[in-house]
């Protein structure tokens, strides 16, 4: 490459040695590592049962930290040397980055090197490290300085750098990389005032770094804290606790996603299904890979009944973990949420087989044989579940689906015991308010049955089932105007769930419109082809036209 | 011939090292969340012969061939590196596609222009790749970033061929 000015045609370059990057970075990752754990070593507390788990998952906190600064770091520095380019020597002078101008030999005044001896034994560097300090400056007299770091080279290439500029200088070379050297003893005074202020804007740095270091640490402890505080209070079902630690965490760390999607989790379980929206969403635009708030996100949206839009994120979470159990339970509820429960069985089956000490799954597949009719199947499920080994968190659903049996069972006494908490503590879950509502009108406490449903319709205004138990109810007060205008709503809604066609199709037929009845169970059999209801239906046709 | 075994081994040395560093830190990522979920059972290692998961992922919509691979590709990949496996080898390969695009871009004498370029492509697709892969599984996505990826790498190290300018001599001895 020509160039205008023959003199600052490049002589030499002096490149970053990738072994003192590697060497740096690794040192500081030591330190870096340990100082990043220290948080975690008081934050680990609430959710560690004994000391050796505490070391172990130390241990592997402190390795992932050593590993990530490592790659980052080294990462990082590559990308500054590919950025600031070589130190340039010609012969009108030095030029340090890229970017720089280049500094004219005459120009430098004076030049000396430190050791640097903290920064050394910080980040675990082979001794001495120096900075190269030059001092440049015109007629003027007034002097600036102009830095360079050895740890970025190896110390033969520094060593040489140094004697070369003060070859080129002064005219001496020295044996040591320790120097300082000046061309004029009038810059002397002008020299020892520039090092005080040098170091005077050294100390205050460190003083900085020191300050924004503790701060940082103690931050992240108190994030780390809260958040595995908020996870063991969540754990007890304490939703309200964990709620404000979670919240907290997130307030300090705005950019923590698994805080983020647990906060929403908390939300969900208090029934605040906007916020818990909301933050779900805030979590996977942070990570746009976090299973855990996708599948949350989907399960909210099957209870208000948007099944496209869960289904489309539980596949994503599927095809990026294919082996995520909770992944594929929540696909095994979509089946049984849209009818299709004997998809929904057969995957319940597999799931159980992998995992049999999973209540989440076993809960799902229990489900899925009592709306396929098979009782004593899911009586026997649950029963080969350990009361004792409930978690609270899993016991919410555990009761639900034991009350569904108990009903179908005509334990109403049972089923009324394990409901009522229920319908208490989740007020906006429809499935427990229509649950209960069938329990009152298997009761005759009709009135009690109308303020449930209308609770649960004010809960899912999309939801086929309240209004489907409304239409049970009215004709079995022998309200067939109103039955059939409940049931036209429930058409209206053009709900997904092919199981609450069927129970039209049923409802239909009771009623004596079997044309109806028999178009229903029709389409619902496309779709599934064993639901009960509309097999009744079906089969009493059949045996009708026979 | 002496271009062909250039190219073969550049390729050869990016390959080896995306693929060699990917296992690696699988497996260590894997060790390292067996350590930070401890005592729960975490995956260690991948499960290359795919026994953990007998669910086969839904089939995304492929227009195309090209597509058809791609999804091929990322269920592959997704039932392999399960668990923290999955991050490991992800961080892993991206390191070893970087460093050895880094080598061969610095051994300009060991390797031709056309030999860095097909070294580009190589890696700059697989970190393409893998980055698109942190969106989610979107066949379209996964292969744009690849296509941009590995464009990417074979421009950079095509750059990378620029006129040398001689190393300081070193000092004698160490200071």
């Amino acid at each position: 490459m020509p160039y205008a000015n023959e003199a600052r045609a490049p002589l030499y370059q002096l490149k970053a040695a990738p072994g003192a990057m590697t060497r740096l970075a690794l040192g500081s990752s030591l330190t870096i590592g340990t100082l990043i754990c220290l948080p975690d070593a008081f934050a680990l507390l609430p959710v560690v049962p004994d000391v050796l788990t505490w070391a172990v998952r130390l241990c592997g906190l402190w390795l992932t930290a050593i590993i990530l600064w490592f790659l980052g770091f080294l990462g990082l520095l590559c990308l500054a040397r590919a950025a600031m380019g070589p130190v340039i020597i010609s012969e009108a002078g030095v030029k340090l980055w890229r970017l720089g101008k280049t500094i004219g030999w005459s120009s430098i005044r004076a030049l000396g090197t430190e050791e640097q001896k903290l920064f050394a034994r910080l980040f675990w560097l082979k001794r001495p490290v120096l900075r190269l300090t030059l001092y440049t400056g015109g007629q003027s007299g007034k002097l600036k300085t102009q830095f360079l770091p050895s740890f970025i080279f190896s110390s033969r290439q520094f060593g040489a750098l140094v004697r070369y500029i003060c070859q080129r200088v002064t005219g001496t070379s020295p044996r040591s990389a320790h120097v300082l050297l000046f061309s004029s003893p009038a810059d002397l005074d002008l020299l020892k005032q520039l090092c005080c202020r040098s170091q005077r804007a050294r100390l205050l740095l460190s003083i900085v770094i020191a300050v924004g270091l503790t701060v940082f640490l103690g931050r992240k402890a108190v994030v780390n804290y809260n958040f595995n505080d908020g996870s063991r209070a969540f754990r007890q079902a304490d939703y309200r606790t964990a709620r404000q630690r979670y919240a907290l965490a997130t307030q300090l760390e705005p950019t923590f996603a698994a805080a983020w999607d647990q906060l929403a989790r908390c939300e969900f379980r208090l029934g605040e299904n906007q916020a818990a929206e909301i933050h779900w969403r805030k979590a996977l635009a942070l990570k746009p890979d976090l299973a855990e708030a996708k599948l949350g996100l989907s399960f909210l949206y099957m209870q208000r009944r948007q099944f496209g839009q869960a289904r489309e994120l539980i596949e994503q979470t599927v095809r990026l973990y294919p082996s995520h159990l909770p992944a594929r339970v929540n696909l095994a509820c979509l089946y049984l949420y849209t009818g299709r429960t004997t998809e929904g069985v057969a995957l319940g089956e597999r799931l159980l087989a992998e995992e049999p000490d999973n209540l989440r799954v076993r809960c799902v597949l229990a489900q899925g044989y009592l709306r396929l009719g098979r009782l004593e199947q899911a009586a026997n499920t649950m029963a080969a579940q350990d009361r004792r080994a409930l978690e609270p968190t899993s016991r919410p659903f555990y009761n639900l689906v034991t009350a569904e049996i108990e009903l179908v069972r005509g334990n109403l006494e049972a089923a009324d015991r394990l409901l009522l908490p229920l319908a208490g503590q989740f007020p906006g879950t429809a499935e427990a308010l229509v649950d209960m509502a069938e329990l009152r009108i298997a009761q005759s406490r009709y009135a009690e049955a109308e303020k449930l449903l209308a609770r649960a319709r004010a809960a899912s205004p999309g939801n086929p089932w309240p209004g489907i138990t409304a239409a049970r109810l009215a004709r079995k007060k022998g309200k067939k105007e109103q039955c059939l205008e409940e049931l036209s709503a429930v058409l209206a809604l053009n709900d997904e769930d092919v199981r609450a066609l069927a129970a039209c199709a049923r409802l239909y037929y009771d009623l004596g419109l079997k044309d109806k009845a028999a178009e229903l169970a029709r389409r619902s059999l496309a779709v599934e082809p064993a639901t009960p209801d509309a097999l009744f239906v079906m089969g009493a046709g059949q045996e009708k036209s026979q | 011939m002496k271009l062909t075994l250039s190219i073969l081994k550049a390729a050869t040395l990016v390959v080896a090292m995306t693929v060699g560093l990917g296992l690696l830190m699988a497996v260590v990522w894997g060790a390292l969340d067996w350590m930070r979920c401890f005592p729960a059972p975490v995956p260690v290692l991948p499960d290359f012969l795919q026994t953990t998961s007998r669910y086969v992922p839904p089939a995304a919509s492929a227009a195309g061939p090209l597509e058809g691979l791609a999804v091929a590709v990322m269920n592959w990949y997704n039932l392999t590196f399960i668990g923290a496996t999955r991050f490991g080898s992800g961080l892993g390969g991206l390191a070893g596609a970087i460093l050895a695009l880094a080598l061969v871009g610095s051994a300009r004498a060991r390797y031709p222009a056309v030999a860095r370029v097909v070294a580009g492509l190589l890696g700059g697709a697989f970190i393409g790749g893998r980055l698109a892969l942190m969106l989610g599984s979107f066949p379209r996505t996964f292969l744009w970033g690849t296509i941009c990826g590995a464009v990417t790498g074979a421009a950079m190290l095509a750059a990378s061929a620029r006129e040398s300018i001689p190393e300081l001599p070193e000092a004698e001895a160490d200071y």
